[in-house]
């Protein structure tokens, strides 16, 4: 390798990292609404050990995925939105039945089982509209999920493996019109 | 538009949504413009290079948060090329660092036709840069002769509505065209 290649691979590594570094600064920035929201979730449910490792999920795997970029990228905010379903209504359930930590009502299974297969029909139309590749369905349902366990882990750990079931139930549709599509 | 420029396009939307596999590449491909715009501009080796290499770092530091995959890449890429010419060449002036020995020049160029070639270049950029950024992206494209993403009918137009932006910010603020 003569001199000038040297220098010009030395210049594009220097390239380099100031593009990764740029992408990090846009994804910690990106991140920023997702941490208030991981916040606000915090003082609505307690900030009990299971909703503190969350958030700090959450944050995380947004960050992450925000400075990978591509189909990751595309998911956070589709996830984010499609996770409030079972977030919301796992929130008004405690809210009505009081549903918590040490006790959990039945109404808090359904909402939790509800909003999560909303979220995942919602996930589900997020990628058939953006005719996105497995990766993207696989992220959005990660975001979601942990969006909605956000509220979901507060009554119990029970109720995530609702969540789980409303999500795969969600992508049953489509899931079923590409199998049904490729026989 | 050519096969190069819309390649070029793809590229940049590719790296501006994070796939570094075309880094290479898209250096490859942008790096000959912004030298050959910064030697015309500047007039000196070492500060073209010296343009080049800041720009080269801005276009890669802006292109994950700035660059709109709607519009082509090589004007963009060039605005950013021809601000840092202009800033480079401020520098210099403000550090009244003119390398005149450096520079190709004529014969019979005395260091005044130098000195106020250089400001004219200045001023020139100095309005460009107060232009709307279509309008810049539009008056770099002209320079560079590239192929334009628009149907060509709306390009002249673009290019002539520029033009008189351009020549009436050099009247308003110099009292020249």
């Amino acid at each position: 390798m003569d001199l000038i290649e040297r220098l010009n691979s030395e210049f594009e590594a220097r390239l380099r990292r100031r593009y990764e570094l740029a992408r990090l600064r846009r994804a910690l920035l990106g991140s920023t609404p997702i941490a208030f929201f991981a916040l606000i979730a915090l003082l609505l449910h307690g900030a009990e050990w299971r909703a503190l490792v969350l958030a700090g999920l959450l944050v995380a795997l947004t960050i992450g995925m925000l400075f990978y970029g591509r189909d990751l990228q595309r998911a956070v905010l589709p996830g984010a939105l499609a996770g409030l379903a079972p977030f919301s209504l796992a929130y008004a359930a405690s809210l009505m039945s009081g549903c918590s930590a040490a006790g959990c009502s039945t109404s808090c299974m359904v909402a939790c089982t509800a909003g999560g297969f909303a979220a995942g029909l919602a996930v589900a139309a997020g990628g058939k509209a953006l005719k996105a590749r497995p990766s993207f369905w696989v992220a959005a349902a990660g975001v979601a999920g942990v969006v909605g366990m956000m509220g979901c882990a507060c009554v119990g750990l029970s109720e995530l493996g609702g969540l789980a079931v409303g999500i795969a139930l969600g992508f049953l549709p489509s899931g079923m019109r590409k199998l049904f599509a490729s026989v | 538009m050519s096969d190069e420029t819309q390649a070029l396009d793809r590229m940049m939307a590719r790296l501006a949504d994070g796939d570094r596999s075309v880094f290479h590449d898209v250096f490859r491909a942008i790096e000959p413009p912004i030298a050959r715009l910064a030697d015309h501009l500047l007039k000196n080796e070492a500060d073209a290079l010296d343009a080049t290499q800041n720009a080269l770092l801005k276009i890669f530091e802006r292109a994950p948060i700035d660059y709109d995959r709607a519009r082509p890449a090589l004007p963009w890429v060039l605005a950013i090329a021809g601000w840092e010419c202009r800033t480079l060449l401020r520098r210099r002036a403000r550090n009244r660092e003119f390398a005149i020995p450096h520079d190709p020049v004529a014969e019979e160029d005395t260091p005044e036709t130098i000195l106020d070639r250089r400001a004219l270049v200045e001023a020139t950029l100095e309005a460009i840069d107060g232009l709307r950024e279509i309008d810049r992206e539009t008056i770099f494209a002209i320079y560079e002769d590239a192929e334009p993403a628009i149907h060509p009918a709306a390009f002249r137009k673009r290019k002539e509505r520029a033009r008189t932006r351009l020549r009436e910010r050099l009247r308003r603020l110099y009292g020249f065209d």
